[in-house]
């Protein structure tokens, strides 16, 4: 499958002459000293004010996958372009526009908390102090703190400070709440809605916390082999994607009576088991040889990555 | 060593020996050196001279040996460990006390064969290797192993009660020396006994205090772990603040003045990617230094007239080692320093100016050269300065212009700065300790050369600068080609960021 396979709220449409599409990756290549094939040729766009979870197992890519899309790593083949210009060579106002929160967020780990918002406050012409003091008081992070003294979740908090304060129009952000209690988990993703809303923010982030992705993010996107193996609509998925077992005669015979599209394929031992989407309205029913099923997110993550 | 099942009995020890004997095995290349040095004298016509340089090169070799095997055996002493582990204790102990008995043993007798009096050189063996695992565990006796001797030694070794205790201790040694090595080795074997900890809220705290140390050394450029909650307010980290004091003045200057220029937001995401091999803050500690000396000097020379020349004399090798060091302190710990801020340095590639792709590799090599030579010609300065209003005799001049040997050979070294960094690993102990044996060899080249032909060292160092222009022209034009430096490391591998052990070589 070395195709992106986008449903539901399929991105395609969006005006690329105009610069107005956020990420658009075509035939990406990214291999490591004895791992190749990181990302596999992968091809992918995200829409303008898409919030977009990126799934994927341990080690399946994701974070490398971020970094290419902003060009912290050439990518052996392909190419990404940002708002219509090469990621790798950005100019200054497709900067001011990119906010990115790494996995890691003990950095800067010298500075106090207030002079690293100040040292990237220098950076940057727009910059939202009422912002940034609303979610410093609300997230009880103290200023004069060294970074390297703060929590774990702290950090991480003041790295998602750091990257909304200069309001930007797209937003990566890699495992931002792995650290965070659910009370800050919760009031970071409310911000997050707000940020799309209030802005029309796109946001792509990687999270193994499944609930969170349910609660925000209206687009999963599941990176696997190097590929974005499906990409759609949080709704779409639920209901359009069902998981199929029986005699492979059988699942065929569904497949084609339904006009499915087969996503993967288990064919072991005498119950095959096919990961099949299809159109609305059109789902198989279970019988006495047929069993279909809807996927919560975790089974249908667990389906896409193994 | 989690590999290996501990048999009962000796078991456990050879497991704990096998993770040691990997660490000391990447040592092999100071065989390499010891059989060159010795190859050299062979040219030398003076007799027993090629037995004497094989005695103290193997023995210096065998001091390494001990420190990568002590640091080994020290970092396995975790708080953790040390409590939960049935047995690890007591086998970290007695395989350190074994190592170091067997290893003082060997190098004393070789140097005794050599030199005569092996077992004075066995007790003096072991003192060394004491002293350098007591700095494992208290990280802040390197400031008294370096600093103090070189200041008080001279002014307190014509004290009554030193040439006493020196008496006493050559008199024991010429009717008791079986006794008298007996009881140090006893002594060195206990104090490094108890160097190990048991666990508990003490060993917590030292262990705490060992990576907090590591960090601020890692600040000036050395290796280790990233930043861990310490103790702020310790009186040290207030040392440590003081020492560089400049470097929060410079940022704020930074921060009042930027402007969205490519030299101003370079000079931003430079000062927060070096940490403390930034100028400002390797050139506050020389300069705060090198003021304390002067003023030492001055206040000598009003009070103590006398002994002023001795102790002056004294503490200048001392305070060359050290401005020698900051000297080359970014040859040996930029690579560990950019890759452990390359995470910062992939936010800063993402901020408004920041020069990208060549022009990058541009700007970034040109400020780490000039800070490389700015730190240069304060060191060179230096001791050019001390050297001059140092009291005593011209005839003396010489010999307090060690570090312009050590300059002569930093200059073309500081090319090395201009290498690709996007293929950068961070440097290991190992790879330190290579590069510090081959500036040592270089300098002792100079300095013999110097001694043997009669020239200043000053022409050394002109010879070495035309050398060094020549070279950097010739390297200028791989700078724009290269991959872009930052983030330092991305095509390096990518498991290269394994947190390590606050002991760790």
């Amino acid at each position: 499958m070395n195709q992106t396979l986008t449903i539901g709220q399929a991105p395609a449409f969006v005006d690329d002459a105009a610069g107005a599409v956020p990420v658009r990756a075509s035939g990406l290549r990214v291999d490591f000293k004895g791992q190749p094939g990181v990302l596999a040729g992968l091809d992918w766009t995200l829409a303008p004010g898409q919030v977009v979870g990126l799934l994927g197992r341990n080690g399946a890519g994701k974070t490398t996958l971020l970094e290419t899309l902003l060009g912290l790593r050439e990518p052996q083949g392909g190419e990404v372009r940002l708002f219509g210009q090469p990621a790798l060579m950005p100019d200054d106002a497709l900067r001011a526009r990119l906010g990115y929160v790494p996995q890691h967020s003990a950095l800067f780990e010298d500075f106090e908390a207030g002079d690293l918002l100040r040292y990237f406050r220098s950076f940057y012409s727009r910059w939202n102090d009422a912002k940034v003091d609303g979610l410093m008081s609300r997230w009880d992070i103290p200023r004069e703190r060294r970074v390297g003294q703060l929590s774990q979740g702290q950090q991480q908090r003041l790295s998602i400070i750091r990257a909304l304060a200069h309001e930007p129009d797209l937003l990566l952000l890699d495992e931002p709440v792995a650290s965070l209690d659910p009370a800050g988990r919760r009031d970071f993703l409310r911000e997050l809605v707000d940020q799309v809303l209030d802005r029309g923010t796109t946001v792509l982030f990687s999270t193994h916390i499944l609930s969170d992705l349910e609660r925000v993010a209206f687009n999963i996107a599941f990176l696997s082999r190097g590929h974005i193996a499906l990409h759609a609509s949080q709704d779409a998925l639920l209901d359009e994607i069902r998981l199929l077992s029986g005699p492979i005669g059988r699942l065929q015979a569904a497949v084609d009576t339904h006009g499915g599209q087969v996503l993967s394929r288990r064919d072991l031992g005498e119950q095959p088991r096919w990961l099949v989407r299809f159109a609305s309205g059109r789902l198989p029913e279970s019988d006495a040889a047929l069993r279909c099923e809807a996927l919560n997110l975790e089974d249908l993550f667990l389906e896409m990555t193994q | 060593m989690s590999a290996v099942l501990p048999v009962p009995g000796v078991g456990g020890h050879v497991a704990v020996l096998r993770a040691v004997a990997r660490k000391v095995g990447r040592m092999w290349w100071l065989a390499l050196v010891v059989l060159g040095f010795t190859g050299l004298t062979t040219m030398s016509d003076a007799p027993g001279m090629v037995a004497r340089a094989f005695a103290t090169m193997t023995s210096i070799a065998l001091q390494l040996v001990w420190w990568v095997a002590a640091s080994a055996l020290i970092s396995l002493n975790d708080p953790l460990s040390a409590r939960l582990v049935p047995g690890q204790l007591r086998r970290l102990r007695e395989l350190a006390v074994a190592l170091m008995l067997v290893l003082a043993v060997i190098s004393g007798g070789l140097l005794g064969l050599v030199f005569g009096h092996p077992l004075a050189f066995v007790m003096g063996g072991a003192g060394a290797m004491l002293g350098f695992s007591a700095t494992l565990r208290w990280p802040v006796l390197w400031f008294f192993a370096w600093v103090l001797p070189f200041v008080f030694f001279p002014a307190l070794r014509d004290l009554p009660v030193t040439i006493a205790l020196v008496a006493f201790a050559r008199d024991w040694h010429s009717r008791q020396p079986l006794m008298q090595t007996g009881v140090v080795l006893l002594a060195a074997g206990t104090g490094l006994w108890w160097i190990f900890q048991d666990g508990g809220a003490a060993h917590t705290r030292s262990w705490r205090r060992a990576q907090w140390w590591q960090h601020v050394m890692s600040l000036r450029g050395g290796g280790g772990m990233a930043y861990v909650a310490g103790p702020q307010d310790h009186p040290w980290a207030s040392l440590s603040r003081l020492f560089q004091w400049g470097h929060p003045l410079w940022r704020e200057h930074l921060l009042r003045t930027a402007r969205p220029t490519a030299s101003s937001v370079a000079a931003r995401a430079e000062f927060a990617a070096l940490r403390g091999l930034h100028w400002s803050a390797s050139g506050s500690t020389s300069i705060l230094i090198i003021a304390v000396f002067l003023i030492g000097e001055l206040a000598l020379l009003a009070v103590a007239p006398d002994r002023a020349e001795r102790v002056v004399r004294g503490a200048i090798p001392g305070l060359s080692i050290g401005l020698m060091s900051s000297m080359m302190a970014p040859l040996f710990g930029l690579a560990t320093t950019l890759h452990r801020t390359r995470r910062e340095q992939a936010l800063l590639t993402l901020v408004p100016g920041m020069p990208r792709g060549p022009a990058m590799n541009r700007w970034l090599a040109f400020r780490l050269l000039r800070q490389y030579l700015g730190a240069w010609g304060l060191a060179v300065g230096a001791i050019l300065v001390m050297g001059a209003l140092a009291p005593g005799e011209a005839s003396t001049f010489d010999a307090r212009m060690l570090g312009l040997h050590a300059a002569a050979v930093a200059l073309p070294a500081g090319l090395l700065l201009w290498r690709d960094w996007s293929r950068q690993v961070p440097a290991t102990g190992n790879r330190v300790g290579m590069w510090t044996m081959a500036m040592l060899v270089l300098m002792g080249l100079s300095g013999a050369a110097s001694g043997y032909w009669g020239f200043s060292p000053l022409w050394t160092l002109a010879v070495t600068a035309v050398a060094t222009i020549a070279l950097g022209a010739w390297r200028w034009r791989a700078v724009s080609r290269l991959a872009p430096f930052w983030p330092v490391g991305r095509h390096g591998g990518e498991d290269l960021a394994e947190p390590r052990g606050p002991y760790s070589p």
